[in-house]
């Protein structure tokens, strides 16, 4: 039998309800009862779950049990009490509060209660900081114990934040990303060049940085384009005093110096960084002004090839060990970086550097040319001087607005580049000099307006370059073709160069439904080169001048217009990205004097398609498939001859080069982050297609002729690559293998045979790292390679490599740091063997209290002169020596002020 | 007819929603907790957020959300962009990154979080039905709680609860009690969880992480956390970065050794 009982909030009722089951219990003073049963609620549908039962002292109301619902409804409590009677309480957030009292006896209880709605009153005890409001002077963030006492430049701070990571070069990633943008106080003084800020910023001026994820830089496209890149924005506490740092080093041998000044202020409206450097220790200090973020780079997009000289002194291939080591200079730069904020809130900025740096290289070359019918051996040496001076100036300016986006750039650039050569061939003394000026000034101007819910994107790039160069060679070499075999003392190249550039797009950026972006371009570019050469051979102050085929009066044309499309798509576990370009290319090529001409005029497709598939959470899967067709420019195409070096010419007599290559890169990886193993696998294959192969001609003097012929020629290569690396966390150690292996195929046109060129590299690596995480880290990284290159069916020769390198870090106290490095160095030849090895060390001293710091510095202790490595290419085989830097030992301290 | 039976359906589901996947109340919680036991005087704050539905309940971090929003509504809508960043910078870095869902019906937890670089997730089981619940009682800021005692991770925990509010959940993975837990920490005080306000809001209570998430177990992952806290430089190597300066890899290492006092100590599944 059951009864129910509606509304009895306030009504104690003393009424049995008996049930099916009734059990008695013999307990003296505490009797315990168990009180079971079954809820349900008017409302059949609802859950009767959860509804919570208080059994209570009817009297003082002290609670002495409880029980929950199941999802049934059912409950079944123990009660210990010497009550007589009970009160039960159901309660729950749907019901009606429902009270009972019953008699404290084991029973079985069937409860029907109302559907009510309880409203929990809204309550607030503390409120929390909304952070909704924009507080002008506010902006807090600060970036907890990751600085400290030994911190000088923001660059040491940088590198200890996670998910940041710090290049050699200086470029910094945030997850594995370049970042979009530096920000110092939310300005970009340096625009991409933040290299000037990172190492000399002093760290204690720095309040907090901020990363600021799916940032997007320009305001304008805030709403519109989602960015998945992040921006740093330093937060400066020291504002309108100087700050900055300094290094003064000293060493030996010889007498080495090594300073560096950049002191810089910050206001709210102003800013400037000044840098001064000097050294003569091998350090490169064009570094600094590398733009290393890459939109700053992208900009260069659809921008003009940079230009290349046709000649010069022929350059040592630069081995694979760090530059400093080979590096003799005499290196100045100065830098000055100004940007000051309007009113209006327009920013004008202003950069301009001066480098003016002199280094030396010098070794030897001994090359084997495998010829169809002969194989030439050439025993040469090198001591070459760069003499470089280089201006930069831009001034830029700014209006960065919710509403609107205007930017104008414009730069002028002085290049005043002038090489030396001295060259030993064959007992001969080749002497070279090459006068490389050039002036450029160009205009970027690009804004951007929403309409509607587009955005519009234009952009206008013009740009003039001139350059009057030339190059001596003395004695002149070629008698043959020149001279009719007269010798003579001076031969004389020269090249008058001038273009004009310009890029016109108009481009638009469409956030679609359902994660998919539309960008659109259309765009103009124009571009016209003109190149003049003569020649002339002297002797004592008689000149002759050299007529054609030795002549050029080239103009180069081109005019492409393009409509570029790209959709992107970016879910949780899928991202795609498919650019389609179509453009119209029409370039004319014409030298009257040569009376020579060549034209294209054609429709281009270059489709590119991205994929990423996330499998699970551990693996996924990259696949990018590529077209492109790329015409060469002025450097590829002149009909008549130009000097290359002290002893090749060349001619590009042919029709406009083109590439057209069809690429596959396929790429996988697991990660298994509770296992520690992580790994890839890529895959990637290029076909590429060519209108135009090199003829080259090799004469026993080592004279080489280089011509361009129309034959259709295809290249095809493969390249595959696997690393594995797992951490096994009992000994901190982190092991990595690596293999590689590329394939490369091609035709080329040796002393008028032609032939198959190909050339296979077969790597493996090895690495470890040890971080023991108070006292000591190791690293320990060792490679070893085959290369081989065969032309025809004869195999040219095969080089192997086994490089190691170590390195061992101690930390002696606090602040005291001693490290040594180990580097070896075993390059292989069919007959011939270099082997070198390198060690240095550091030992630094962090003055307490400070951030100052003093280090003794000593490179090639083992006092190495002179480092050998091999090459193989297509058809010839290269040894090459390389005079090293002697033993040097340096004092530095490094400031901040 | 067909419009009918498609208002219908949906009512039918969105009641089904309803009851399951979307909240009723939001429960704030202000977290304090001393991460180094070797500095107790080091303590740290934090905001945690309990989203109540019927059966179903999400805890999160109140940082972490607002920084979630933010960037969602930049994205989303014609937003005062002046404000976008400062907003960004005006939120407080979220301590405690994990995220629970707490399924009472089916009694299991799943457990979200982030060990750099990569997004982990676990299910473990709710043992709610683990409470002494004593005679105590207290006044906690207008409510009257009663206190209860539980084992969890290592650590004794003390509830108190108020039998007035009939939410039987609480913050982190407790709850079962027959009331809303108001404030709860472990014995020596090293977490403590408190009530600092109660709204209506409906919230969508499933969790989805940045990046596909991998599956793993409770004890898995409470060791990995401490594998990355007592070694991260090595840890990070094999997420990809490299720390090259050696003073600095030795500086990072220190402040994670700040971590060494985790809310749950013993993991044993």
């Amino acid at each position: 039998m059951y009864i129910s009982f509606r509304n009895c909030k306030r009504r104690f009722q003393l009424t049995v309800i008996l049930g099916l089951f009734f059990t008695f219990f013999n307990q003296t003073s505490f009797s315990q009862s168990i009180i079971s049963g079954k809820v349900k609620i008017t409302n059949e549908s609802k859950s009767v779950f959860g509804v919570n039962i208080f059994v209570n002292n009817p009297k003082s109301l002290a609670s002495i049990s409880y029980g929950i619902t199941d999802e049934k409804g059912g409950f079944s409590i123990k009660v210990q009490s010497d009550s007589d009677s009970l009160l039960v309480i159901f309660r729950s957030l749907t019901t009606q509060e429902y009270q009972l009292m019953i008699a404290n006896q084991t029973q079985n209880l069937a409860v029907i209660l109302e559907e009510g709605v309880q409203e929990i009153p809204e309550f607030t005890l503390k409120s929390i900081k909304n952070p909704v409001t924009f507080k002008n002077d506010t902006l807090s963030y600060a970036v907890e114990g990751f600085t400290n006492q030994n911190d000088r430049v923001i660059a040491d701070i940088l590198k200890k934040l996670p998910g940041i990571e710090v290049l050699d070069n200086g470029r910094i990633l945030y997850e594995g990303k370049g970042i979009q943008k530096f920000y110092i106080d939310g300005m970009d003084l340096l625009e991409g060049k933040y290299n000037l800020a990172s190492r000399n910023l002093p760290a204690d001026a720095v309040e907090s940085i901020q990363i600021l994820e799916n940032h997007q830089p320009l305001r304008v496209l805030d709403s519109l384009v989602f960015s998945d890149r992040a921006s740093l924005n330093l937060k400066l506490k020291k504002k309108n005093v100087w700050v900055g740092t300094g290094t003064a080093g000293l060493g030996a041998s010889p007498l080495l110096y090594e300073g560096k000044f950049s002191p810089m202020t910050f206001s709210n409206d102003l800013q400037m960084l000044f840098n001064v450097q000097s050294n003569n220790s091998g350090k490169d200090i064009a570094q600094e002004l590398n733009v290393l973020t890459l939109e700053d780079l992208q900009e260069k997009i659809g921008a003009q090839e940079g230009f290349k000289p046709w000649f010069g002194i022929p350059s040592l291939l630069a081995p694979t060990i760090r530059q400093d080591r080979f590096l003799f200079n005499q290196s100045q730069m100065i830098s000055a970086n100004v940007l000051k904020r309007n009113q209006g809130g327009t920013d004008l900025r202003t950069n301009i550097s001066y480098i003016h740096d002199n280094h030396r290289q010098q070794g030897g070359i001994n090359t084997s040319y495998f010829l169809p019918n002969d194989t030439i051996q050439l025993v040469e040496s090198h001591q070459n001087k760069f003499l470089n001076k280089e201006l930069d100036a831009e001034l830029s300016w700014i209006k960065n607005e919710k509403k609107s986006f205007l930017k104008n750039n414009l730069n002028l650039n002085l290049l005043k580049n002038r090489e030396v050569g001295m060259s030993q061939l064959d007992g001969v003394n080749w002497y070279q000099n090459a006068n490389l000026p050039l002036f450029s000034i160009s205009n970027c101007f690009q804004t951007l307006k929403p309409i509607g819910r587009q955005l519009l994107n234009i952009k206008s790039d013009i740009g003039y370059r001139q350059a009057k160069q030339n190059f001596a060679v003395s004695p002149g070499g070629f008698e043959q073709q020149l001279t009719d075999g007269l010798p003579y003392e001076r031969l004389n190249q020269q090249i008058d160069y001038q273009s004009i550039f310009a890029h016109h797009t108009v481009g638009m950026t469409k956030g679609l439904p359902k994660n998919w972006t539309y960008t659109g371009n259309i765009g103009l570019i124009y571009e016209i080169e003109g190149m003049g050469s003569n020649l002339q051979t002297s002797v004592g102050d008689s000149q002759g001048e050299i007529s054609k085929p030795f002549l050029n009066d080239l103009i180069f044309r081109q005019v492409k217009s393009y409509i570029h499309s790209q959709l992107n798509l970016k879910k949780e576990n899928f991202n795609l990205q498919f650019k389609f370009p179509i453009s119209h290319v029409n370039i004319n090529v014409e030298d009257e004097l040569m009376s020579q001409q060549s034209e294209v005029a054609r429709i281009i497709l270059e489709p590119q398609l991205y994929m990423k598939y996330f499998l699970t959470g551990k693996w996924n899967t990259t696949l990018r498939l590529t077209r492109k067709n790329d015409f060469n420019g002025i450097n590829d195409i002149h009909y008549g001859f130009i000097i290359r070096n002290f002893r090749t010419f060349q001619q590009r007599a042919s029709s406009v080069p083109e590439v057209l290559s069809n690429s596959l890169n396929y790429g996988i990886n697991f990660r298994d982050p509770i296992n520690s193993i992580f790994s890839s696998f890529n895959y990637s294959y290029v076909d590429s297609r060519h209108n135009v192969i090199m003829d080259s001609e090799v004469t026993s003097s080592g004279e080489v002729f280089y011509r361009a012929l129309d034959l259709n020629n295809r290249g095809v290569s493969h390249l595959t690559n696997l690393r594995i690396s797992k951490y096994l966390s009992l000994f901190k150690t982190n092991l990595t293998f690596s293999g590689n292996y590329q394939q490369r195929t091609n035709e080329q046109i040796i002393n008028s045979v032609l032939s198959n060129v190909r050339y296979e590299f077969l790597g493996s690596g090895f690495e470890l790292q040890i971080n023991s995480g108070k006292k000591v880290n190791l690293s320990y990284k060792a490679n070893l390679n085959f290369i081989s290159s065969q032309v025809g069916e004869l195999k040219t020769g095969g080089i192997m490599q086994f490089n190691h390198n170590a390195s061992l870090d101690v930390f002696i106290f606090e602040n005291q740091t001693a490290t040594l490095k180990w580097e070896h160095y075993d390059n292989r030849l069919s007959g011939g063997r270099d082997l070198t090895g390198f060690v240095d060390f550091m030992y630094q001293y962090k003055i307490k209290n400070s951030r100052w710091d003093i280090s003794l510095q000593g490179q090639n202790i083992l006092n190495n002169s002179n480092f050998g490595t091999f090459t193989a290419d297509s058809f010839f085989l290269r040894q090459q020596s390389f005079l090293l830097r002697p033993r040097q030992v340096m004092v530095i301290l490094n400031f901040v002020f | 007819m067909l419009s009918f039976v498609f208002v219908l359906l949906f009512n039918f589901s969105a009641v089904e929603i309803q009851e399951k996947d979307t909240s009723e109340y939001a429960v704030f919680y202000e977290v304090e907790f001393r991460s180094d036991s070797t500095d107790l005087d080091f303590v740290s704050k934090d905001i945690m957020v309990l989203f109540v539905g019927k059966n179903v309940s999400k805890f999160r971090n109140f940082y972490q959300m607002k920084r979630d929003s933010l960037i969602k509504e930049a994205a989303a809508q014609n937003m005062d962009v002046d404000n976008f960043i400062p907003y960004l910078n005006q939120v407080q870095k979220p301590k405690m990154s994990y995220a629970i869902v707490k399924d009472w019906g089916k009694k299991v937890y799943e457990y979200h979080d982030l060990i750099f670089p990569d997004h982990f997730v676990f299910e473990s089981s709710l043992n709610g039905n683990n409470w002494e619940v004593l005679d105590e009682f207290d006044e906690y800021e207008g409510h009257k709680v009663q206190r209860a005692i539980t084992n969890h991770g290592g650590r004794v925990w003390e509830a108190w609860f108020s039998a007035e509010i009939p939410i039987n959940d609480g913050p982190y993975v407790f709850g079962n009690l027959p009331g809303l837990i108001l404030k709860i920490n472990d014995s020596k005080n090293h977490y403590s969880f408190q009530m600092i306000k109660i709204e209506k809001k409906n919230e969508v209570l499933s969790h989805k992480a940045k990046r596909k998430p991998i599956k793993t177990t409770r004890s898995k992952f409470f060791e990995m956390q401490h594998d990355f806290n007592t070694n991260v430089i090595g840890k990070m190597v094999s997420g990809g970065v490299t720390l090259t300066d050696a003073n600095q890899a030795k500086d990072v290492q220190k402040r994670y050794d700040r971590k060494n006092n985790p809310l749950e100590i013993k993991v044993i599944d």
